[in-house]
């Protein structure tokens, strides 16, 4: 069936479709489909090589979670007790430097001087903590951060004491003990205690 | 058709199973943190007097387990040989004063303060001071005290607190301090 006016066999048609076929053409020379190829290859590669926006996105959230968790725990160690900073050995005759306290009833001892029984026993073999950490001696009160070479006076080579000291240590068991040496350190007696008491707290 | 029903009441069934126990944990964690912080709660504290001496004497009798624990665990880091209970005192309360016995049949006072730096579960901050009533120190309206330190300890925690001379002490005092919980103190 053709339409009216229109070619009249098939031959006709024929000719008028393979006129208006684009692929009629002569077919790409060599160099033609050689430089096509080279063209969708080096597409493929650049895509591949290069990653896309959401991994470059995703790497840049991940290092900046990475440095973010570093500056916290940098910041948690800096703000840390400073009980646990002073910590010298874990185990046995842990010797620690007092922390002052925020409400402490009467204005608190000295701290920080090996007790000279617990030397002679082998219990103390560290010097005293926190000497060298600048951080440690800041949180530590006025009157609580002295140092030996200044709390005291030589003689004979080893320090003498006028004022109470206190130190800190953890038994191999966990038990904390808080010691405190006295040089005017006494007991009371009965006897000097028959009259009334002349101060009381309550 | 039946083994593709079965399949699914199978699939359910399992995912059920797994789900349950995450419902039910996420039930139990209020439950848990409820429990902790009651337990973190401060009710007061068990206060021990002792004297402790170079010469031998029995084991130390009428204290607590605790107690006993504790003056094993410092045993080794001190040079005493015995140790003699003097008294012992419960205080109510962050902050009180009693009285308590001291050697040869004195009395002290001693006063115990307390505080949270932070807010719930952070340790607390002791300060102990025994002093003697009578003392009669020129111009001091406080005599001055026999111990008095302070430091940081969590709720339940007993710490071992003493005072002695700087060498050759023959004598110290040694206060055992546990700061009880309050459901703790609530059943004594």
């Amino acid at each position: 069936m053709t339409a009216k006016g229109g070619p009249s066999n098939a031959s006709e048609l024929r000719e008028i479709l393979r006129r208006g076929d684009p692929l009629s053409e002569d077919r790409p020379t060599i160099e033609e489909v050689r430089r096509m190829r080279q063209a969708v290859l080096n597409g493929s590669f650049d895509r591949t090589a290069r990653p896309s926006s959401a991994w470059r996105s995703l790497a840049a959230f991940a290092g900046a979670t990475a440095l973010l968790a570093l500056a916290a725990m940098a910041a948690l160690w800096m703000v840390r007790p400073a009980s646990q900073q002073t910590r010298l050995h874990p185990a046995s005759a842990n010797l620690a430097a007092s922390n002052a306290p925020p409400a402490a009833p009467v204005p608190s001892p000295t701290s920080v001087q090996p007790p000279a029984h617990a030397a002679a026993n082998g219990v103390i073999a560290s010097a005293p903590p926190a000497a060298g950490r600048p951080r440690a001696g800041r949180r530590q009160h006025a009157g609580q951060a002295i140092a030996p070479e200044t709390a005291g006076t030589r003689e004979g080579g080893r320090q003498q004491y006028d004022r109470p000291r206190q130190l800190q240590f953890t038994a191999p068991g966990g038990t904390r003990l808080v010691w405190v040496l006295d040089p005017n350190f006494a007991l009371p007696t009965k006897a000097a205690q028959q009259e009334e008491p002349r101060w009381s707290a309550e | 058709m039946v083994s593709r029903m079965t399949r699914t009441l199978v699939a359910v069934i399992a995912l059920a199973g797994l789900l349950f126990p995450v419902s039910a944990l996420g039930q139990d964690k209020p439950a848990t943190a409820a429990k902790s912080q009651e337990r973190d709660q401060l009710g007061g504290f068990h206060v021990v007097l002792l004297l402790a001496d170079n010469k031998a004497a029995p084991p130390i009798e009428g204290v607590t387990p605790n107690v006993i624990k504790a003056l094993k665990d410092v045993q080794q880091l001190l040079p005493f040989k015995s140790y003699r209970l003097l008294d012992a005192a419960l205080v109510r309360g962050s902050n009180g004063t009693t009285r308590i016995s001291a050697p040869d049949g004195a009395q002290y006072v001693l006063v115990i303060s307390s505080g949270r730096t932070a807010g719930p579960g952070a340790p607390l901050w002791v300060g102990i001071s025994l002093r003697d009533p009578t003392y009669t120190g020129a111009n001091q309206p406080v005599p001055p005290a026999v111990l008095n330190t302070s430091f940081r300890m969590s709720v339940g925690e007993t710490i071992v607190a003493g005072t002695s001379k700087l060498a050759g002490s023959e004598q110290a005092l040694v206060v055992v301090l546990t700061a009880l919980p309050e459901p703790v103190l609530h059943q004594q």
